[in-house]
């Protein structure tokens, strides 16, 4: 015990200290989103594989599956279609438990076992509407007028149906000529409805354990959530939500009792419950969901949004109490990405919120309890077991660099007292009642009073302001004229003003042509006010000497600190003959000098 | 085998005890390497009860062999820091193929040369780079490098790579360590 608290003092514990860098390669080049990262135990060796499926740098080019051995890139698989989610399962099958991944992508899911393609699930088809094949039918047939089929699909549309991709087709079309070879080429395909899939997770079946059987489940645009038995991929259950699902939380399992909470696109929560056909509301977010993350042993979900807040809803409880909000923060930046964290050993549960100032902050409920940072907003983030470790954080940011970070071991997440401070303040605790005090009769004499003689308040208050100006401008004008005008007023009227004394002493260095006159001015230390605005001036022959300037300003001459100017003089005459240098020292502004000194010049020496 | 014979000769001679800590991380090699020190007629393995680490211990002779998981966190660490001040001599196996958990291994090693009952003392230290045989190995030299060892000069040290299974690499590198145990023990 002893030992690890002197270990805490020795090491004061930052922020980065907590994650050891053990992967991280700037030119991974990854598109992808957090959905699409996984980790799975391939081989069932003990040794964890990081999958990423990767969007293409290019949107939907060169896409691919890729499988990490620990810092090594061991497979690359071509992916066929924009990945969306991928999710490990494990599959009934004799041989050794490893599980099979699936690629959610279009309107398919693309299943990989042993890392080869092994089974490709579509979505079931739709039904196409009655209107819509009448309409087909009708166009086939000769003399058909491409207009009114036209006008009987958007009355398909207008009446609340889907069109199948064909029809969506012909409506693109925009000339006749068009429209009648669109027709002529496609008319006798068949017409099928499909939807694409939204969103995917995995839950398992009646087992809790890694490697048992999993049922995945699967959004769809038609606003389904599918569950499938992963043999035969049969659809288990169906049910309904009122919007277009884009991501769940499950929790539970299929055979006991589960709850899968559905963000929507309408930016509502629903739940479903094993044994219900369709959804029920139970959060109203006001925006979008960027993250969800269910904390069952909590009992809450946190819900990240797009409006910078991060909220925290309770799924305890029963009535109005189920969902209801228990705290929201709002933070400085957009929230990009979202992840659970979950320490064992600490027995914590963390939420990772990626932020997009390039920062991800470690939330213990709301206060931050770290902060990593990524050097650019993240796009996909995951912690979990990679290797044989398991506590690791893997992300990739949009600059397509890709990092993995390991807890140190010997870290708590209970420390950081300053931060958490700091950080929890800005919490609006909605719904709960704000406590106002009661009137007291003070406060009620003093608003009548108020409300009664406003205009006589208003007068009063203005004069008192005024009044403060007027002294503040008095007194302005006292302390200009005592200081630095002084002068001005002394020298220019016939003010009894003493001119302060200064004394000047000139020295000339340098055998010539050229000299340098350094003239030092000084006055002593009880002048007051002090001397500001000095010019030096030169009066000489100038056949025989040429100045580098005309005159030198001093500023300001600090009573008793001796002040130098430095002036560069130039013997132009052929002759070798010497001459004086007057020196002026006069005020600016002021026709009279207060001090001239003569200097005489050594003979220079010819070059 | 008796791969430490010389040693424990030794320290019969001089009545003395000692004892070798094996550490590493989890899966590193460390009860394959124990398994070489295993004399077949003089088997006392006392198994320590699982106390969220395990601890493997056992002896020949006047010598202990101590071999735990250096995982974990926070709590058990003192359990098994406690070992520290007895050991004569630490043996770190290295999984020369998690070239991921090369930052977790370098942590542990410097917190363990940090450690009070270590920083102070002249303790030789044999890194195994085990699993040498393995494909994806990464060779002796990545692994000190990795480890930064070149910078450790508060402590004697040498590397050899290993194949736990086969035993080759083994004898050399206990070699080293009896006498860096033995000098240490004749200079007290
Ligand atoms: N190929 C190879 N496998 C090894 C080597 N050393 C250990 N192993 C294997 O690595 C695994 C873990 O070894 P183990 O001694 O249990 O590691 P410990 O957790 O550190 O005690 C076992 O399956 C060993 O067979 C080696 O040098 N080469």
């Amino acid at each position: 015990m002893e030992e690890s608290a002197s270990r805490g003092v020795s090491e004061p514990v930052l922020q980065a200290d907590r994650w050891l860098t053990a992967y991280h390669d700037r030119f991974a080049g990854f598109n992808t989103v957090t959905p699409n990262i996984c980790s799975a135990d391939l081989f069932a060796d003990g040794d964890n594989k990081l999958l990423i499926a990767d969007m293409g740098a290019e949107w939907g080019k060169n896409m691919q599956l890729r499988v990490y051995k620990g810092t090594s890139l061991l497979s690359e698989h071509t992916l066929v279609d924009l990945p969306l989610a991928i999710a490990p399962f494990y599959m009934n099958l004799p041989g050794p438990k490893t599980p099979a991944i699936a690629v959610a992508s279009g309107s398919s899911i693309y299943v990989y076992r042993n890392m080869r393609p092994f089974y490709k699930y579509t979505l079931p088809a739709l039904k196409v509407a009655e209107a819509e094949l009448e309409a087909w039918n009708m166009v086939l047939q000769e003399g058909s007028d491409l207009n009114v089929f036209r006008d009987l699909l958007v009355n398909v549309l207008a009446s609340g149906e889907s069109l199948s991709a064909k029809s969506e087709h012909f409506l693109t079309t925009s000339t006749m000529s068009e429209a009648e070879t669109f027709v002529r080429t496609y008319g006798d395909s068949p017409l099928r409805r499909q939807t694409v899939l939204t969103t995917l997770s995995a839950m398992k079946k009646s087992m809790h354990e890694e490697d048992a059987l999993t049922c995945i489940v699967l959004g769809t645009e038609n606003k389904d959530i599918y569950i499938l038995e992963p043999d035969a991929f049969t659809v288990l259950t169906s049910m309904v939500v009122p919007s277009i699902p884009v991501m769940m939380d499950i929790t539970g399992l299929f055979d006991v009792d589960y709850r899968i909470l559905v963000a929507c696109r309408d930016g509502c929560i629903y739940s479903l419950k094993r044994g219900q056909k369709s959804a029920k509301l139970c959060i109203e977010l006001h925006s979008q969901a960027v993250g969800i993350c269910a904390r069952p042993s909590l009992g809450c979900v946190y819900v990240g949004c797009m409006d910078r807040s991060l909220r925290c809803y309770s799924t305890q409880g029963k009535g109005p109490n189920k969902y209801a909000q228990l705290w929201t923060i709002s933070l400085d930046h957009a929230i990009v990405a979202m992840q659970s964290v979950t320490i064992k050993t600490l027995g914590l549960e963390l939420v990772a919120v990626c932020c997009q100032d390039s920062k991800i902050y470690f939330h213990k409920e709301k206060a931050v309890v770290d902060i990593v940072d990524t050097g650019a907003p993240v796009t996909a983030v995951r912690f979990g077991r990679f290797g044989r470790e398991d506590n690791a954080l893997v992300f990739v940011t949009k600059s397509g660099a890709l990092t993995v970070k390991i807890l140190r071991r010997n870290q708590t997440f209970d420390t950081i007292g300053s931060l958490e401070s700091s950080k929890s303040a800005p919490a609006i605790t909605a719904g709960n009642k704000f406590i106002i005090p009661k009137k007291t009769k003070l406060f009620v004499d003093q608003t009548m009073r108020e409300r009664e003689s406003a205009s006589i308040m208003h007068r009063v208050f203005q004069q008192d302001f005024h009044r403060i100006r007027l002294i503040a401008a008095r007194h302005y004008l006292n302390t200009m004229q005592t200081t630095g005008n002084t002068q001005v007023r002394g020298f220019n009227g016939a003010d009894e003003t003493k001119i302060p004394e200064v004394r000047i002493t000139a020295r000339v260095q340098g055998l010539g042509p050229e000299f340098a006159l350094i003239i030092t001015l000084s006055c002593s230390e009880n002048t007051f006010p002090p001397l500001r605005n000095l010019l030096v001036a030169y009066s000489y022959d100038s056949s025989i000497y040429r100045c580098e300037r005309a005159y030198r300003c001093v500023p300001y001459l600090p009573p008793g600190l001796p002040t130098s100017v430095s002036i560069r003089v130039t013997c132009v005459s052929e002759l070798c003959v010497s001459d004086t240098l007057k020196v002026i020292v006069a005020l600016k502004d002021c026709s009279s000098p207060i001090v001239t000194a003569l200097i005489s010049m050594p003979v220079a020496q010819s070059v | 085998m008796g791969l430490l014979d010389r040693l424990v000769v030794f320290l019969k001679i001089k009545k003395r005890q000692a004892s070798v800590l094996v550490v590493g991380l989890d899966n590193s090699g460390k009860s394959t390497i124990l398994n070489h020190f295993k004399p077949d007629e003089q088997k006392s393995i006392e198994i320590v009860p699982t106390i969220g680490f395990s601890v493997e211990t056992f002896k020949i002779k006047n010598l202990n062999l101590t071999a735990f998981d250096m995982s974990g966190q926070g709590r058990y660490r003192n359990l098994w820091e406690h070992y520290y001040q007895d050991a004569q001599g630490i043996i770190f196996v290295i999984d020369s193929t998690d070239a991921l958990r090369m930052v977790v291994v370098k942590d542990e090693l410097e917190l363990l040369l940090q450690h009070k009952d270590i920083k102070n003392r002249s303790v030789p230290i044999l890194f195994f780079a085990n699993k040498m045989d393995l494909r994806d190995a990464l060779s002796s030299v990545k692994v000190s490098h990795a480890l930064g060892l070149d910078s450790l000069c508060t402590k004697s040290w040498h590397i050899c790579s290993s194949n736990a299974v086969t035993g080759e690499g083994v004898r050399e590198g206990l070699e080293w360590l009896s006498e860096q145990i033995q000098l240490n023990l004749s200079n007290n």
